[in-house]
């Protein structure tokens, strides 16, 4: 009862604080608005070749950026170590924090069903591609998180891991050398779905992606356990 | 009831000993002050004891409980104002105090929040971002969220530092309606009138080493040498004088029809006695 009555309080902060953070607002809603202008400027051929991977980089990005960036100035400005004086539970902070980028993630993803003309299973498709994105995103962040000290140094690691994982599925459709390493990250198959809309990875990609899930997991408990969430 | 005890306590910063065998205690109910210029140590003791920092050797138990093994029920104990207020910038002081009390799941949280915003002289503020707070508002809402679940003990690290008088009067207003709730104060500052005015017990802490501990008034009369008496008359002249010369000054005033504005035993003051000490100024 107590760890769900911590974690609807940080749900809740982190709800009322992102909202009053209008970068926050402009970057979560950055991808849909750009695919709107695109929209507007390019033939329909274009949009169909340029929208996964949009919709990819709006899924796999956002997610990392505002996870990292989130604990981090929470980690500078001190005011996670009161929640932890407080007997709020690492895990529980996490939790909190994650389901608020989580659902503001997926808001903005959603906002490509009224730009995009989806079908009701090519919908759900897209639904369940973005929910595994973002989740996988959530981790990465939350370990960047760990390896920083504050605002400043996540910066440096965020902007390079998120490209990477954002933009390496966009470039692995030009180049075959890009496609065989960019297959061994989730943020290849997102957008795989995103252009064939269907979950056909076979078993090889499924099991990519549980191989990517058991890395992302272990990796931050190792972290967590090294280093710690407040680590100041 | 001793609620706080401290033994032995050590503390090491790779190859600097920040602080040294330190051993007091805290009654239950009472206000402890820590006493001390700037990078005393006194910061890196409130962490240890509220168990934000480890120790490198010596023993710290708090309501019963040993360092290190700090529950959950403890830390809902403690009340916090340290150095770092840890406010959210962009919420308002309501939502501040709101996530707090939805941590602590205290009941009727709306009007608890705004008794504890009247209190502290926030209620026309509370909806105010505290970004656009000044630094004692800033001060007073820390300390309306170190009290909002009522605690046993509260840990101040120098909640007066940098705010103007009036600020710094209703902050020692509120320590006071603590203490006659029953609420333990640990305070740190380095202000020796704050310390003299609202400790009821302190500790005189220099380079991580207690250099004095007890009341305000047993240190300064322990540390009176010559029992000076101070006279000032009502002309202005000031005589200093111990008490076997007393009768011979006090003739001389009266003959030259001089009438005594005051007397005054000249004990040292905290100050006094910490520069006694340690051969350095209260910074």
């Amino acid at each position: 009862m107590n760890a769900i009555n911590h974690i609807k309080a940080i749900f809740i902060k982190q709800i009322k604080d992102s909202l009053k953070n209008k970068l926050v607002l402009v970057v979560f809603f950055m991808f849909p608005i750009l695919a709107l202008v695109f929209k507007g400027i390019v033939s329909d051929t274009e949009f169909d070749l340029i929208m996964p991977s949009f919709m990819t980089m709006n899924t796999v990005m956002i997610p990392i950026i505002f996870m990292s960036s989130i604990i981090s100035e929470e980690k500078e400005k001190k005011t996670l170590r009161m929640l932890i004086m407080s007997n709020i539970k690492a895990w529980e902070y996490l939790v909190g924090v994650g389901l608020c980028v989580f659902l503001l993630a997926l808001i903005s993803t959603l906002v490509f069903l009224v730009i995009v003309p989806f079908t009701i299973k090519e919908t759900a498709v897209f639904i369940v591609s973005s929910i595994i994105g973002i989740t996988f995103s959530l981790i990465i962040g939350a370990i960047l998180a760990i390896l920083s000290k504050n605002q400043m140094s996540v910066g440096p690691i965020t902007a390079p891991v998120s490209m990477a994982i954002g933009l390496l599925p966009m470039f692995s459709a030009m180049n075959s050398k890009i496609e065989t390493f960019a297959k061994i990250f989730y943020s290849y198959y997102v957008r795989q779905s995103f252009v064939t809309h269907t979950l056909n990875f076979g078993i090889n990609g499924w099991l990519i992606l549980l191989v990517n899930f058991a890395l992302l997991i272990s990796s931050f408990i190792i972290l967590y356990r090294i280093k710690g969430l407040n680590n100041e | 009831m001793q609620i706080i005890q401290i033994n032995d306590v050590c503390k090491s910063f790779k190859n600097h000993q920040v602080l040294k065998n330190i051993t007091l205690s805290v009654n239950e109910g009472e206000i402890f002050g820590l006493l001390g210029p700037s990078g005393a140590g006194k910061t890196t003791l409130i962490n240890i004891i509220i168990g934000l920092l480890s120790m490198t050797s010596g023993k710290i138990t708090v309501l019963g409980k040993e360092h290190g093994k700090y529950d959950d029920e403890l830390y809902l104990s403690f009340g916090m104002v340290l150095d770092n207020d840890g406010l959210y910038d962009r919420l308002s002081c309501y939502d501040n105090l709101d996530l707090y009390a939805r941590i602590y799941s205290i009941n009727n949280r709306r009007e608890v929040i705004n008794d504890i915003l009247e209190q502290v002289g926030l209620i026309e503020s509370s909806k105010k971002s505290v970004s656009n707070l000044s630094k004692g508002m800033r001060q007073r809402l820390s300390f309306a969220r170190a009290i909002i679940h009522s605690p046993k003990i509260i840990f101040l690290d120098e909640p007066t530092s940098g705010l103007d008088p009036a600020t710094t009067l209703q902050i020692h207003s509120m320590m006071n309606s603590l203490k006659k709730s029953g609420t333990t104060i640990f305070l740190t500052t380095h202000n020796m009138n704050e310390a003299q005015r609202m400790c009821d017990r302190l500790a005189l802490l220099n380079d991580g080493i207690i250099v004095e501990e007890g009341t305000p008034e047993a240190i300064c009369l322990r540390h009176r040498k010559n029992c000076e008496i101070k006279i000032e008359t009502f002309s202005g002249e000031q005589y200093i004088t111990d008490v076997h010369h007393l009768t011979n000054v006090l003739q001389d005033i009266v003959q030259s029809n001089n009438e005594i504005l005051r007397i005054h035993s000249n004990e040292p003051n905290l100050e006094d006695v910490f520069i006694e000490l340690t051969g350095i100024a209260l910074i």
